[in-house]
């Protein structure tokens, strides 16, 4: 009797384990977590009713009144040389009137490089938006992969469309793709549009001015040893193929990136995020 | 013109001290270089997985990926950058730091996500010949030492300072007798035992595939429970685990009808006694190894470490209810083997404390049972027991003896080691190939798992996780070589050239063989304790995670859920991981030499027999030390 109750128990106990067992598999199949999801930063846009007039200054007070996002950067990945130093973070801020939209980045920055010369560079920044719905480019060389819109803000530009003061010197260096102003003589060359270059890209070395440049304002200041740059643009695009799309209450992707002229940095070489999500509200 | 001769001369040596010192700061330091890697990540591996710089060098490095998101931190250097398809990552760092430093993902990619690692290396490596400088420097020393001490007296201090029977008697505390005297001790902390691993084993089931680094049953078991067992539990308490595992609970309550108070005596069921042939390690021994086959799942899949649990739990009640007592936990429980040998080095154990009480006591109720508690459910003799092996910690003969003679006892490290053979050590083969089998498996193990699991080779972890079957095989046929040919092949030859050096005829090369495989004990405590340090340090920060969110259903319990992972004293890993090999060294030299003094019969035939084991140790430690930061 006691080997029967014995042998009954065993089954039991394997039976029950097995059924567990099986269970357990059955379930699992169902929720496979193999890794971590990507969890992305995301810079909120507020909307504000307030307009910023650039030719008055980048105006402090909507700023004050978001919070502000540290997104980290990194080395620009290149062919050598790398850049000499990593700006480490860029403070970005965002919002909209429901008619504009504007970006302000700050970084430290311990110089204020706005001329160029033979060997000395201009500080700038530059937010980077893909287009279209197809997979995902890459932030590297901001616009590797896929089409982007960039939008970069030139400290020694900026000088010369806000401040009228044009290049000192007749020549200066360097001519370095991408980024750079086409080798012109000085006396050709034109007078910007705006101090931001409004660019797009459909992958490495396709970085290209738009047609029609002065859609993207954009004016910086240097104080206490940071760069205050301010982006502004109607939020309706002009043409979608080439401009970014900004929809209401829908995320989309954004990079950032920061130029240390005293450091040496241009063209390629600069400080660059990863990917950020937009929220505009 | 003397003068001017003397001025020309001055030039000269001036130019060649400076032309020399130039030569020589380029030779000993090297010229510093711009190195250039680009690293790619793919489960679970980097390709390369090994770099090579030299100290000053300016190192940039760009990670891709090739499939899933995948992170690459540098230990030491704190460095951290993510990569996914399509975004690559960089950095880029000035190498001033020298050794051997581990870079491994940052960012779960899939089970074996913390087993991805790859190797820089920052010439000059300075603590590896330090570490084997230390090696050498001790055997030397002890070689010396074993020359200058006189008679086989030596072998009765610890390192010259401890008398080996010296023993304190914690018990004398009345709090830590009544303690051990009471039957709700050890239950309480068995149920509190019981309680977590209710929770494992549910995080186990709904865990399922899921990475094993967030799960609470991977990381309590595999992460806390392994790391806490080598490092404190068996070589200060020894079975301090069996004395709370929760395992047998079930089983004992259907044998004795009661959970905390006195049953019956007799074990309910079949109740049938263990075959004498495998009253050894042997069964352990051969279980363990086969549950390490499946190590490079359950040490990473949920699903995986509830069958293994759910196994275990199985197979104590059916052993309960079919044999006696704790057969399960003597000849089943696959780490009950490993804990049983190293507990015989811990500095606690359960003793008798006057012989002659036992002696005058006839009727043995530690071994027989009374109305106060059960005889010695792991079938041991307590009140003639010299050795931890088969010692669970239970404390039931703490509550049999009425004459209070059983006491809690601390002692010098490696005790046991030297126990005297009884006439009951037939019984239960005690002290024989078994046990030196069981010792050399566990090296051989730690090898594998070191070499497959924090090693920078990727192919060794696809064999361990059987992306290919013929892979995995080749992994369990180089498991079996290593564990059961190759190192004990190595002890063997050693232990017959220390038979052919002491010129004995009297010994034969089984006893030599066996005696001397006791040396190992520390060493294998030792490089478990370095391999869990690579376990617990990379990884521990994941624990605040599981505590706060046990089942993966996205709670925050204790606000440590989105808490980030933090590689801890990374940097300093590779000397600590030496340091503890250079204890285990030391302790191996100490006591080896003791055990060749007490396997030959003379002075002079130990002395000569002790060299090649000697040789034998100082091998396997610059091993040991090639593993953990050549």
């Amino acid at each position: 009797m006691k080997k029967t109750l014995v042998i009954l128990i065993i089954i039991a106990l394997l039976l029950s384990f097995t059924a567990l067992v099986y269970y357990a598999f059955r379930h699992a199949r169902g929720i496979p977590v193999t890794a971590e999801k990507i969890e992305r930063l995301t810079l909120e846009v507020p909307f504000i009713d307030r307009e910023i007039d650039l030719s008055e200054g980048i105006s402090k007070e909507p700023w004050d009144s978001i919070a502000p996002k540290e997104v980290k950067l990194m080395y620009q990945v290149m062919v050598l040389p790398w850049p000499k130093v990593v700006v480490p973070t860029v403070t970005v801020k965002a919002f909209h009137n429901g008619k504009d939209i504007y970006f302000y980045m700050s970084w430290k920055d311990d110089t204020e490089d706005r001329d160029l010369d033979v060997n000395k560079f201009s500080d700038a920044c530059a937010i980077m938006f893909p287009l279209g719905k197809e997979v995902q480019p890459s932030t590297i060389m901001m616009g590797f992969i896929g089409r982007a819109n960039i939008w970069q803000w030139k400290a020694s530009q900026d000088k010369e469309y806000w401040l009228k003061e044009g290049p000192k010197v007749k020549a200066y260096a360097d001519f370095h793709y991408p980024f750079e102003e086409t080798e012109l003589f000085p006396v050709s060359k034109t007078v910007p549009k705006s101090a931001v270059n409004d660019l797009v890209a459909i992958r490495v070395g396709t970085v290209t001015p738009k047609e029609v440049q002065g859609q993207v304002e954009g004016r910086g200041f240097w104080r206490d040893d940071h760069w205050h740059v301010v982006f502004k643009r109607a939020i309706e695009a002009i043409d979608p193929e080439v401009d970014t799309i900004f929809e209401f209450r829908k995320k989309r992707l954004s990079a950032f990136a920061v130029w240390n002229g005293a450091k040496g940095d241009r063209g390629g070489r600069k400080s660059i995020s990863d990917w950020v999500e937009l929220e505009v509200e | 013109m003397i003068e001017h001769r003397l001025h020309r001369l001055k030039i000269q040596i001036t130019q060649i001290v400076v032309f020399v010192s130039c030569l020589l700061s380029l030779v000993s330091l090297g010229v510093a270089e711009d190195r250039f890697f680009e690293i790619r990540a793919k489960k679970f591996s980097y390709t390369p997985n090994i770099i090579k710089v030299n100290k000053g060098d300016v190192v940039k490095i760009r990670l891709i990926s090739e499939d899933v998101y995948h992170g690459l931190f540098l230990d030491g250097y704190g460095i951290n950058t993510l990569a996914y398809p399509g975004q690559e990552g960089a950095v880029k760092f000035v190498a001033d730091k020298t050794g051997r430093f581990s870079f491994r993902c940052s960012h779960t990619c899939g089970e074996f996500h913390p087993y991805m690692i790859g190797y820089l290396y920052v010439s000059p490596n300075r603590l590896f010949p330090l570490g084997a400088s230390g090696i050498l420097v001790f055997a030397a020393l002890s070689l010396a030492l074993s020359f200058r001490k006189s008679g086989k007296a030596a072998k009765f201090k610890l390192f010259g300072l401890v008398p080996l029977d010296w023993r304190f008697e914690l018990t004398r505390f009345k709090v830590v007798r009544n303690l051990f005297k009471n039957r709700w001790f050890p239950f309480i902390p068995i149920v509190i035992n019981l309680f977590v691993f209710t929770i494992i084993l549910l995080a186990g089931i709904l865990g399922g595939w899921g990475a094993g680094n967030y799960n609470f049953g991977v990381m309590i078991v595999w992460i806390l429970w392994w790391v806490l067992l080598m490092m404190f539990m068996v070589p200060v308490v020894g079975r301090l685990w069996c004395m709370v595992c929760p395992f047998p609970l079930i089983g004992e309550w259907m044998q004795r009808g009661k959970l905390i108070g006195v049953g019956r005596q007799k074990s309910w069921g079949l109740n049938k006694k263990w075959p004498n042939k495998w009253k050894n390690l042997w069964p352990l021994v051969i279980l363990f190894w086969i549950s390490t086959w499946f190590s490079g799942f359950f040490t990473v899949r949920p699903l995986a470490t509830f069958m293994l649990l759910g196994t275990i739990i199985v197979l104590a009640i059916v052993i309960s209810i079919v044999y006696e007592k704790r057969t399960f936990c003597i000849t089943m429980c696959p780490v009950s083997g490993f804990m049983g040998l190293y507990s015989n080095f811990s500095l606690c154990a359960v003793r008798r404390k006057d012989p002659e009480v036992c002696q005058k006591h006839t009727l043995k109720t530690c071994f027989l049972g009374n109305e106060k508690g059960y005889g010695c459910p792991w079938m041991e003799l307590p009140y003639e027991m010299n050795r931890n092996t088969y010692c669970g910690l239970c404390l039931e003969c703490f509550k049999t003896c009425p004459y209070d003679n059983m006491g809690f006892f601390l002692r010098p490290f490696g005790q046991d080691l030297f126990a005297e053979r009884r006439r009951t050590d037939d019984l239960y083969r005690r002290r024989g190939l078994d046990e030196a089998f069981k010792g050399l498996t566990m090296m051989g193990i730690f090898l594998s798992f070191f070499i497959a699991f924090q090693g920078p080779f990727g192919h060794l972890k696809d064999m361990a996780r059987a992306t290919t079957l013929g892979g995995y095989l080749a992994y369990l046929a180089e498991s079996f070589l290593v564990d059961f040919i190759f190192i004990p092949g190595l002890l063997l030859l050693f232990a017959f050239l220390s038979k052919r050096m002491s010129r004995t005829k009297e010994v034969s090369l089984k006893t030599v063989f066996v005696n001397l495989s006791y040396a190992l004990v520390p060493v294998g405590l030792a490089i478990w304790a370095g391999f869990s340090l690579g376990i617990i340090l990379p990884n521990g920060s994941y624990l605040l995670h599981i505590l706060s969110d046990p089942f993966a259903l996205g709670w925050n319990l204790f606000g440590t859920a989105n808490f980030p992972w933090t590689p801890v004293f990374t940097g300093i890993m590779p000397y600590l991981q030496v340091l503890t090999v250079m204890i285990g060294l030391l302790f191996a030299l100490d006591l080896g030499y003791k055990l060749s003094l007490q396997t030959y019969k003379t002075v002079e035939e130990s002395r000569r027999g002790w060299i090649p084991i000697l040789v034998y140790l100082v091998i396997i430690h610059l091993f040991f030390l090639k593993l953990f930061c050549g």
